[in-house]
C-alpha cells in the first residue's frame, strides 16, 4: 500500500494524471461531427438518413447516453455500440474517412488516464437541440 | 513486485527504445522491445528481471502468455498496467513523445468484427 502511494505521488508530481495526446477533440463524436456551411455531419443528422431518429431525439450525452440500448456488455436491446462505431470508422481502410483524414487515431475517441491506466471514451453533450415530434 | 512496478513505470518514463519512427510491430511487445547492436537491452525478459519477476522462462508467446497470471479481474488488470506504464507523464514518457502513444503500435483492430486486439507475439529470448 505503502509503495502504491509512493508511486501515486511520484506520478502526481511529474503531472501523470494529464490527459494523454492533444485534445483535439475532448468530447468524442460531437467535437467531430458538427455542422458547417458546407454540410452537416452531425450525428442526429446521420442517424435520421438512416432512420433513427429516436436516438436523436432521446440522447443528450453522445455517445454515453446510447448505451440505454446499445449495451456495452451486448447484453442490450440493440448490438454493442462499440462494435458498430469500430466497423463505421475502420471498415474499408483506403477508402474511409475517419482512417484517411483522421490518422483513425484512438484517442480521437478514448483517452487515457496515465495514473490508472484507465481507457474511457470521450462522450459530451449533444450538438443538436431538441427537435418537437408532430403529433398529427 | 509493486516496487517492481514502480520501476517498470520508471524505464518506461526514460528508457530508450530503438527504432523510433517505424510504426509497423505487427507481434507488438517483441516487436519493439528489442536488443539492438550498441544499445539498450530493452527486452521484456531483460526489464521483467530487473524488477524481479518470476515465470519469466515459461513465457512463449508475450503478451498471450500472461494472461496465466494476469487476471481479467486483477486491479490493475495487465492492461491497466501497460498503459499507466506507456502513457504515465506523456510530457517525458518515451512511448507518448518518441512513438506518439500510438494505440496501434500495441494493438490491432478487426475492422469487420469492429474489435479491437492486442497484438501478440513469440517470445525474442
Amino acid at each position: 500500500m505503502k509503495e502504491m502511494v509512493f508511486l501515486l505521488f511520484v506520478l502526481g508530481a511529474l503531472g501523470a494524471g494529464v490527459q494523454v495526446s492533444a485534445d483535439d477533440y475532448p468530447d468524442g463524436c460531437v467535437d467531430c461531427h458538427t455542422q458547417s456551411e458546407r454540410r452537416d455531419f452531425r450525428v442526429n443528422t446521420l442517424l435520421a438518413k438512416i432512420g433513427h431518429g429516436r436516438g436523436g431525439e432521446r440522447t443528450l450525452v453522445i455517445p454515453d447516453g446510447c448505451t440505454r440500448c446499445h449495451a456495452t456488455d451486448d447484453e442490450g436491446t440493440a448490438g454493442s455500440l462499440s462494435k458498430l462505431i469500430h466497423t463505421i470508422h475502420y471498415d474499408g481502410q483506403e477508402r474511409n474517412r475517419f482512417v484517411k483524414k483522421y490518422g483513425g487515431d484512438c484517442l480521437n475517441c478514448h483517452s487515457i488516464d496515465g495514473s490508472s491506466g484507465k481507457v474511457q471514451t470521450r462522450s459530451g453533450e449533444r450538438n443538436w437541440s431538441l427537435h418537437i415530434v408532430s403529433l398529427n | 513486485m509493486k516496487m517492481g512496478i514502480m520501476a517498470l513505470v520508471l524505464i518506461g518514463l526514460f528508457g530508450s527504445i530503438t527504432g523510433a519512427h517505424a510504426n509497423d510491430y505487427p507481434q507488438g511487445c517483441v516487436d519493439c522491445h528489442v536488443k539492438s547492436e550498441g544499445e539498450l537491452d530493452f527486452r521484456l525478459n531483460v526489464l521483467l528481471k530487473q524488477i524481479g519477476h518470476r515465470w519469466i522462462k515459461t513465457l512463449e508467446t508475450v503478451p498471450d502468455d500472461c494472461g496465466r497470471c494476469h487476471e481479467p479481474d486483477d486491479s490493475p488488470t495487465l492492461g491497466e498496467l501497460l498503459h499507466a506504464i506507456h502513457y504515465a507523464v506523456p510530457q517525458s514518457n518515451t512511448y507518448v513523445t518518441k512513438y506518439d502513444g500510438k494505440c496501434i503500435n500495441c494493438h490491432e483492430m478487426d475492422a469487420k468484427a469492429g474489435e479491437a486486439r492486442v497484438k501478440s507475439g513469440p517470445t525474442n529470448w
